[in-house]
């Protein structure tokens, strides 16, 4: 644990910072103003920090997702796709069972686990039976998922009385406690942090992940060892995608309290530079959740109070994961 | 009217853009390095495209600033991903982000914010195609002779498959690797070039939507061949064609269920002829001579 | 992976000690949290916050709001916007435009019109405004109705009215209401012309992807349509370049502004909206006390939906058809013709 170490991500940040700034400075526009409201409004009132935690958790639930998969040698792009199904399977336990809320709450998580394992099952199932790679499959079903969901809001699920395409709001019983009052703040971010800490258990103590991770580095040696590898790979789809389903159920019972066209705006994306960044382990994913939920968060503060586009900000995300992945992963690449 | 040819025209037309980014794909991942980030590149490219022809009012050196642009692109792809051994697909993502920002904020500042009319001198038709479409087929039949029946196409295919034995002949693997990164990420330039000077004649923000990822899926599907890409880049238009003729002839379908057809049809495709993927066995992982493999 | 763990650890650290670094000097500029009191107050006290679901410079819907904040701007009120808002984003965005004491934020759509009913009753000196909606909720929501689907009315009975080959088409972004009324509406002009035209309808399915709406604009050529209109925003500037290359005889109709320089000689006309009109009235309503909870209709009869200049296209109607547009136009204004929308 030399000095070096430390130095070197916090200067790549910095670095970022700095080729952020000259942009924001070419654009008109003062950089030190702009990162100042990006950090009180990521972290600097209650309403902020929350808000920056109420991303962080659909972050975790994506980073789990991509990383679950992936130590299976397996590269899920359609963590979007299961999302929008966990997402609208929970919104239909949310508004059409009538429970209360303690098993309420419970089975639209189930059900929004069950419709992400199910969208990612089906990419599994594709690759075991017919050798479809699961990267063409998983991109090819995130649409298929988002049309999906915009024909059910368009049609079977629309809200009675209203005119946008969106469902009826869900019912209060399976909407997520607030844990801070006043704040968007819910007991999603405890369900992520329960979901990093099976998953770290997984992974380090039990046999299944223990199989897994050696598909994951060859099937070839898998297959040697008598580990059932198609068997894992589908359960590996099957968990990676009940935990994008679950990022949707969390946007849903606990953000949003209604399934609509635009539920995620490309979070399951995220969820690739979120695992990769934190190296695929439980608490890395947490803390670079942590980082990306910050700057989705208080990226909205910049375009609220300053007059920067929010085009701008996009360009200094890429930055931030490019410096800090460039730099890391330099010094330590392999697994 | 609604012909073969018609259709045929219709696939033609709205696959091109992907072919030239699969086309590119497909030069790099057999080199070796993954690129997720094509969405971006050609994104960076019809921008570019957009900005030469308006400058010099000429559709061509439009298409020469779109190479160029993307061509220092991918020198910035492959210094994160070769020298300093970036986890590729983390850089592609990162790489669609920054393309979204960085076109959206210098199209407003070089255009303006008012809806005035944006449109930039852009390719003639030349028989039933614009004249990129003819450039695309003739690069697949370029590509497959290139790949296949030279010495350079197989140190490209080497480098993707078998690094150490490219190095054991005393050639630089990430020479190869960068040449390949630069000249298919100039190609994946044109494809988006072709979006905004092809059919269009303009730039709108975040116009890709999601061709970038198709054509990876394309290039997979294709199992890693020129010829293979192609035929899955038509598979994608012939589902495209299909949407704009099923909505023309109102069939009282919901609109996104017709939607879904180029994508579903994708993965049928997939399955039915998928079979063994035969992607290069060192895609993804960085070269470094001294590391034992 | 302890390293790697480790670094991500001081990521985060480096970016909140930056926050601490430079935070000092608070978000000053912001926080004049005046409540001024809602009547009379002079411009240069109201501030003006505009919420929108898409890029300001889409050319279509959103920019047309972006437009008439900018007029709101010369009118010497304080302005802010945020565009591309996630819907998971829009009650966190409303609160906080609120929280720094906006006086009047608008909601670009009806998308937002859970979000404002919510978190209305938090903020009661703040108004908040959505777009293309009829709700109102007292004392502090209210809503402007632009009205799409006289705007696809009109586009309907001037398509009817000029095609040759009895066949037109309207082209849609994505199935939301808004579109949907436009391109209802579009059919019921078709159906009053009543002269056996044919009116065929699509949807894209969004509205970036120009090239989308070219293609559909072509398919929709060969089929026989002569006429084509487009409600798509940024991506329906596509059906123009459908129609350059179209054969003889086929027009495009421009929608929300006037797109003749889209492609001169080829554009008939354009059904223009103008909420942003609608946006900079309501600001006025609101300086002299007059903004009250309720919808407020704009269409036609207000002059938010019109239609342009036939411009070069002139001949393409005889004088007897414009004339009859022009009194068709005037019957919806004084409510003799009845259109239907998606958004009752």
């Amino acid at each position: 644990m030399n000095m070096k170490k430390i130095i070197k991500p916090v200067l790549s940040i910095l670095l970022a910072l700095l080729v952020g700034a000259i942009v924001i400075a070419v654009v008109g526009e003062n950089p030190l103003d702009i990162y100042r409201s990006m950090l009180v409004g990521a972290f600097g009132s209650k309403s902020a920090v929350a808000g920056t935690l109420v991303k962080t958790t659909t972050m975790i639930f994506v980073g789990l997702s991509y990383g679950f998969a992936y130590k299976c040698g397996l590269v899920n792009i359609g963590i979007e796709g299961q999302l929008y199904m966990g997402g609208l399977l929970s919104a239909l336990a949310a508004i059409y069972v009538e429970l209360p809320a303690p098993i309420h709450i419970p089975l639209c998580l189930i059900a929004g686990f069950a419709g992400g394992a199910i969208w990612g099952a089906i990419a599994g199932w594709l690759k075991n039976r017919f050798n479809a790679s699961e990267m063409i499959t998983t991109v090819m079903m995130n649409y298929i998922a988002t049309y999906f969901v915009a024909f059910m809001v368009n049609g079977p699920i629309k809200e009675k009385d209203g005119t946008y395409p969106q469902s009826e709001r869900i019912l209060d019983s399976a909407r997520f406690p607030t844990l801070v009052p006043g704040t968007q703040l819910t007991i999603g971010i405890l369900i992520a942090i329960i979901a990093v800490v099976l998953y770290i258990i997984y992974w380090k103590k039990t046999a299944g992940g223990f199989e897994m991770s050696v598909v994951g580095s060859s099937e070839r040696v898998a297959a040697y060892a008598g580990i059932p590898v198609k068997r894992m790979i589908i359960t590996s789809m099957l968990i990676s995608g009940g935990l994008g389903g679950l990022a949707g159920a969390a946007e849903v019972l606990g953000v949003q309290f209604k399934i609509m066209d635009g539920l995620s705006s490309g979070y399951g994306f995220d969820g690739i530079a979120v695992s990769l960044l934190g190296n695929n382990s439980g608490i890395g994913i947490m803390l670079s959740s942590l980082l990306f939920g910050a700057l989705r968060y208080g990226g909205n503060a910049i375009q609220m109070f300053t007059s920067l586009p929010i085009a701008v900000i996009y360009i200094l995300q890429a930055l931030v994961i490019l410096f800090v992945v460039v730099d890391v992963f330099r010094m330590e690449r392999r697994k | 009217m609604g012909s073969v040819f018609g259709f045929l025209e219709v696939v033609i037309n709205s696959s091109t853009s992907i072919l030239f980014g699969a086309l590119g794909i497909l030069i790099m991942q057999l080199a070796g390095v993954m690129n997720i980030g094509a969405e971006g590149m050609m994104l960076i490219g019809a921008f570019s495209g957009v900005v030469g022809s308006s400058i010099t009012g000429n559709v061509w050196m439009g298409a020469l600033f779109a190479l160029v642009i993307t061509g220092v692109t991918g020198l910035v792809y492959g210094f994160c991903t070769i020298t300093m051994k970036a986890n590729q697909v983390v850089v592609g993502i990162a790489l669609n982000i920054f393309g979204e920002g960085i076109t959206t904020t210098l199209y407003r500042m070089i255009f303006g914010m008012d809806s005035d009319s944006t449109k930039v001198d852009s390719f003639h038709t030349v028989g039933p195609f614009n004249i990129p479409v003819y450039i695309g087929i003739l690069m697949v039949i370029l590509l497959t002779v290139f790949l296949y029946k030279t010495k350079c196409g197989l140190q490209i295919r080497g480098a993707g498959e078998y690094p150490k034995a490219i190095d054991s002949v005393g050639m630089n693997v990430n020479r190869i690797r960068y040449l390949s990164v630069v000249a298919g990420s100039m190609i994946i330039g044109l494809g988006g070039a072709y979006l905004s000077l092809g059919d269009l004649s303009f730039f709108t923000e975040n116009m890709v939507s999601g061709r970038g990822y198709i054509a990876l899926a394309a290039v997979i599907f294709g199992r890693y061949t020129a010829v293979g890409t192609w035929l899955a880049v038509l598979v994608f238009g012939a589902g495209e064609a299909m949407v704009y003729r099923f909505q023309a002839a109102s069939i009282g379908v919901p609109t996104q269920m017709i939607l879904m057809i180029p994508y579903l049809l994708t993965v049928i495709a997939v399955a039915a002829f998928g079979h063994k993927g035969n992607g290069p066995a060192a895609l993804g992982i960085p070269w470094s001579k001294e590391e034992k493999q | 992976m302890k390293k790697k763990t480790l670094i991500a650890l001081i990521m985060t650290l480096a970016l909140a000690g930056s926050c601490i670094g430079c935070g000092s000097g608070g978000s000053s500029s912001a926080s004049d949290s005046g409540d001024s009191g809602s009547s009379s107050a002079s411009a240069s006290d109201i501030k003006v916050a505009l919420v929108l679901p898409g890029s300001a410079n889409d050319k279509g819907w959103n920019q047309e709001a972006y437009d008439g904040l900018q007029e709101i701007k010369e009118n010497g009120y304080e302005t802010a916007y945020s565009e591309n808002v996630e819907a998971s984003d829009y009650e966190t965005i409303f609160r906080g435009y609120a929280d720094q004491g906006y006086n009047v934020v608008f909601g670009h759509g009806t998308e937002f019109e859970d979000a404002a009913e919510s978190v209305a009753p938090d903020y009661p000196d703040t108004m908040f405004c959505i777009t293309s909606s009829d709700i109102s909720q007292e004392p502090n929501v209210c809503s402007l109705q632009n009205l799409n689907n006289e705007q696809g009315f009109i586009a309907g009975v001037v398509a009817a009215l000029a095609t040759k080959s009895g066949t037109v088409a309207a082209i849609g972004g994505m199935e939301i209401p808004s579109i949907q009324s436009y391109i209802m509406g579009f059919e019921q002009g078709v159906d009053y012309v009543d002269n056996g035209t044919t009116a065929l309808t699509a949807y894209t399915g969004d509205f970036s992807d120009a090239t989308k709406v070219m293609e559909q604009a072509k398919a929709f050529i060969d089929q026989g349509a002569d006429i084509i209109s487009q409600d798509a925003d940024e991506a329906g500037l596509g059906l123009f370049e459908a129609v350059k290359d179209a054969p003889e005889g086929v027009y495009a109709i421009g929608s929300v502004t006037d797109q003749y320089e889209e492609c001169p000689g080829r554009v008939l006309t354009s059904a223009t909206n103008n909420i942003g009109e609608a946006m900079a009235v309501a600001v006025d309503q609101y300086a002299s006390g007059d903004l009250t909870a309720q919808c407020y209709k704009y269409g036609i009869a207000e002059g938010v939906i019109g239609l342009a200049d036939y411009h070069d296209c002139s001949d393409v109607l005889t004088d007897e058809q414009k004339d009859f547009i022009n009194e068709t136009m005037d019957k919806i204004a004084s409510g003799e013709i009845t259109v239907e929308s998606a958004q009752q």
